[in-house]
C-alpha cells in the first residue's frame, strides 16, 4: 500500500510508450486503485470506534453531508417525481393513467431514489472530500498527522465513512417521499391528467411494499460506503499540486458514479434472487 | 527524559522514477546534538529528512533512532514510543480547517490528554512562540513567519526528544530567519533535544547548528563543527559557502 504509506507516489516508469504500453499502464494504475481503495475500505472497518473524538467528527461530517444536503436533495426530488408523473401520463393516455402512483412510487424507491441521492452525494459531498483530503495530501497535512502519531485513515477517513454510510439512506427515505409528494401536486394541478389524487396514492400504497423501500435503503448504505472509500482513497493518492488535486476530485467523482451503477445492478439482482 | 536521540543512518539510497536521490548516506548524530544538513537545491537534503521521519521509505539501508530500527518505532503505539519525534514542515502544514490553538493542542487531545491539561500546554507553547494572542486564528489569517511559529508551538507541545526542520526560514525575511534561528535555539535550551535542520541559509546553520553536513547530488561530502564550515577545504563547500555569502 504505497500511496497511503509513502508521501510522494512512486509513478510508474515514463516507459508507457506505444499502445500496448499504454493499455497496460492504465491496467496497472487500475488494480493499483482497486487495490488502495480495497484496503482503505478494510482499513476504515476496522478502525471504527464511536471514542468521543471519534464521534463528535462524525456528527460535524454528518451535517455536512446529511442536513446540508436535505434542501438540494429534496428540491431534486420534487422535480423528478413531477417530471415523472407528467412523462407517465403522457405514455398512459390512450392506456389507463390510475397506474401512475405505481410507477412513480416505485421508480422512485426502487431505482431513482437511491441512484440519483448516490449521484448527488457524490457530486456534492465526494467531490468535496476528495479535494480537501487532497489539498491536505499536497500540502503534508496528511504527512503532519503521521509525524503526531495520528492515523489519517481514523482521523479523516472513519468520520467521513460513517456520516456518508448513516446520512444516504436517510436522504433517499426523504428523496422518496418528496418524489412521490411531487408527483401528487403534478396530479394535483395539471388539468390533462384524469385521476384524483387519492386515486394516485391508493394505486401507490397497493403496490409499494416495504421490500422495496429496505431494498433502497440498502443500496444507499453501500453507495455511501463507495463514495466516502472513493474519495479518501483518491483524496489520499493526490500528487501534483492543484492541478494533482483537480485530477483526483474528478476520478473520485467518476469512479463513485460508475461504482454506484454497477453495485445498483448487483443489489437489484441479489435482491430479485433473494425475494 | 530521555537526553535527545541518537540517529544512525546507513547507506541510504532512495530512487524516483530511475533518478537516483540519496546515494548511500551515513551519518551518526549524537543525542542532544544539533545537526544542520545544508546544500543547494535539489540535492537530496529534504528527502534524507523525510527517510528521518518516517515519511518515506529507503531502497536500502536503515535508519536507527536511539538503536531501533525506524519502522519498529513507527509501529509501536504512540503512549508506548520510548520518545517522540516531531517536524516542522517547509509550509508548515497546519489543518487549515483548525484554529491556531487546535493545531497546537490537535496531538494532545488524539492522544487522551484532558481539555484542561492541554489548554496549559497549549498557552505555554503559543507564549514561547509569541503568539499568544493568536490562539483563535485560522492559518489562513496568518503571515509565512506566523504560521512557521505556529509550527514550531505544536511541535514543542508534544515535548518531542528529536525535532526535524524543513527549510525553517524559506521565504521569510531577515528579521523573522533571526526570530526563527532564537526559536530553533531555544528548543534544545528548553528540553534535551535531538534537532535536525534543513536549510541553504547559511547564517541560520552556523548560528543554530553544532555541526554542519554538507549534501552534494545525493551524498554527504563531509560532516564539520558549524564554527569549521568557512575553514572547509573542499572545493564543494567552499563553492557552497562562497555563494552562499554573496548576498545576490
Amino acid at each position: 500500500m504505497t500511496t497511503l504509506i509513502d508521501s510522494e507516489r512512486q509513478r510508474p516508469p515514463e516507459a508507457r510508450r506505444g499502445f500496448f504500453g499504454a493499455i497496460g499502464g492504465e491496467l496497472l494504475d487500475l488494480l493499483q486503485i482497486s487495490g488502495e481503495s480495497t484496503y482503505l475500505f478494510l482499513g476504515t472497518l476496522r478502525r471504527i470506534s464511536l471514542s468521543g473524538r471519534t464521534w463528535d467528527r462524525t456528527l460535524d461530517q454528518l451535517v455536512r453531508v446529511g442536513t446540508d444536503t436535505v434542501p438540494l436533495a429534496c428540491l431534486v426530488s420534487l422535480f423528478i417525481g413531477m417530471v415523472l408523473v407528467v412523462q407517465t401520463a403522457d405514455q398512459l393516455e390512450r392506456f389507463t393513467q390510475e397506474i401512475i402512483g405505481s410507477i412513480v412510487g416505485l421508480a422512485m424507491t426502487k431505482e431513482l431514489g437511491p441512484v440519483v441521492m448516490g449521484f448527488l452525494l457524490a457530486g456534492r459531498v465526494g467531490s468535496a472530500v476528495a479535494a480537501e483530503i487532497g489539498s491536505m495530501t499536497v500540502s503534508d497535512e496528511i504527512n503532519a498527522l503521521r509525524t503526531m502519531d495520528i492515523d489519517p485513515i481514523r482521523f479523516l477517513s472513519v468520520p467521513r465513512f460513517l456520516a456518508m454510510t448513516l446520512a444516504l439512506p436517510m436522504l433517499i427515505l426523504y428523496s422518496d417521499v418528496v418524489g412521490v409528494i411531487g408527483g401528487a401536486v403534478v396530479v394535483a394541478i395539471d388539468p390533462t391528467i384524469k385521476i384524483s389524487v387519492r386515486q394516485y396514492f391508493d394505486n401507490l400504497t397497493e403496490w409499494i411494499n416495504a421490500t422495496d423501500v429496505v431494498v433502497g435503503v440498502v443500496k444507499g448504505t453501500v453507495f455511501g460506503m463507495i463514495i466516502a472509500v472513493m474519495s479518501c482513497t483518491y483524496g489520499l493518492r493526490t500528487s501534483g499540486g492543484a492541478e494533482g488535486v483537480a485530477r483526483s476530485t474528478t476520478a473520485a467523482v467518476v469512479w463513485s458514479f460508475v461504482l454506484i451503477i454497477i453495485f445498483d445492478y448487483l443489489i437489484v439482482r441479489a435482491a430479485i434472487v433473494l425475494t | 527524559m530521555t537526553p535527545g536521540v541518537r540517529i544512525e543512518i546507513a547507506g541510504l539510497r532512495k530512487s524516483y522514477n530511475g533518478v537516483e536521490v540519496l546515494r548511500g548516506i551515513d551519518l551518526l548524530i549524537e543525542p542532544g546534538e544539533s545537526l544542520v544538513i545544508v546544500g543547494g537545491s535539489g540535492e537530496g537534503k529534504s528527502v534524507l529528512l523525510r527517510h528521518i521521519a518516517g515519511l518515506e521509505k529507503p531502497n536500502a539501508g536503515r535508519v536507527r533512532l536511539n538503536d531501533i530500527d525506524l519502522p519498529t518505532y513507527q509501529a509501536m503505539e504512540a503512549e508506548k514510543k520510548p520518545f517522540r519525534l516531531a517536524m516542522v514542515f517547509q509550509g508548515a502544514a497546519l489543518l487549515n480547517s483548525l484554529t491556531v490553538a487546535e493545531n497546537v493542542a490537535l496531538r494532545l487531545l488524539e492522544h487522551g490528554k484532558s481539555k484542561r491539561e492541554v489548554a496549559e500546554v497549549v498557552a505555554t507553547c503559543l507564549q514561547q512562540v509569541g503568539l499568544a494572542h493568536a490562539e483563535d486564528k485560522l492559518p489562513a489569517d496568518l503571515s509565512g513567519g506566523m504560521r512557521k511559529r505556529v509550527a514550531i508551538a505544536r511541535a514543542l507541545a508534544a515535548e518531542p526528544q528529536l525535532v526535524l526542520h524543513d527549510e525553517p526560514t524559506a521565504d521569510l525575511d531577515p528579521i523573522l530567519t533571526l526570530q526563527i534561528a532564537e526559536l530553533i535555539a531555544n528548543i534544545g535550551r528548553l528540553q534535551p533535544t535531538t534537532q535536525v535542520i534543513v536549510t541553504h541559509n547559511l547564517a541560520l546553520a552556523t548560528s543554530v547548528g553544532d555541526r554542519i553536513a554538507v549534501l552534494r547530488r545525493g551524498e554527504v561530502v563531509e560532516v564539520l563543527p558549524a564554527d569549521a564550515l568557512k575553514e572547509s577545504r573542499h572545493p564543494f563547500t567552499q563553492e557552497f559557502v562562497k555563494a552562499a555569502t554573496m548576498h545576490i
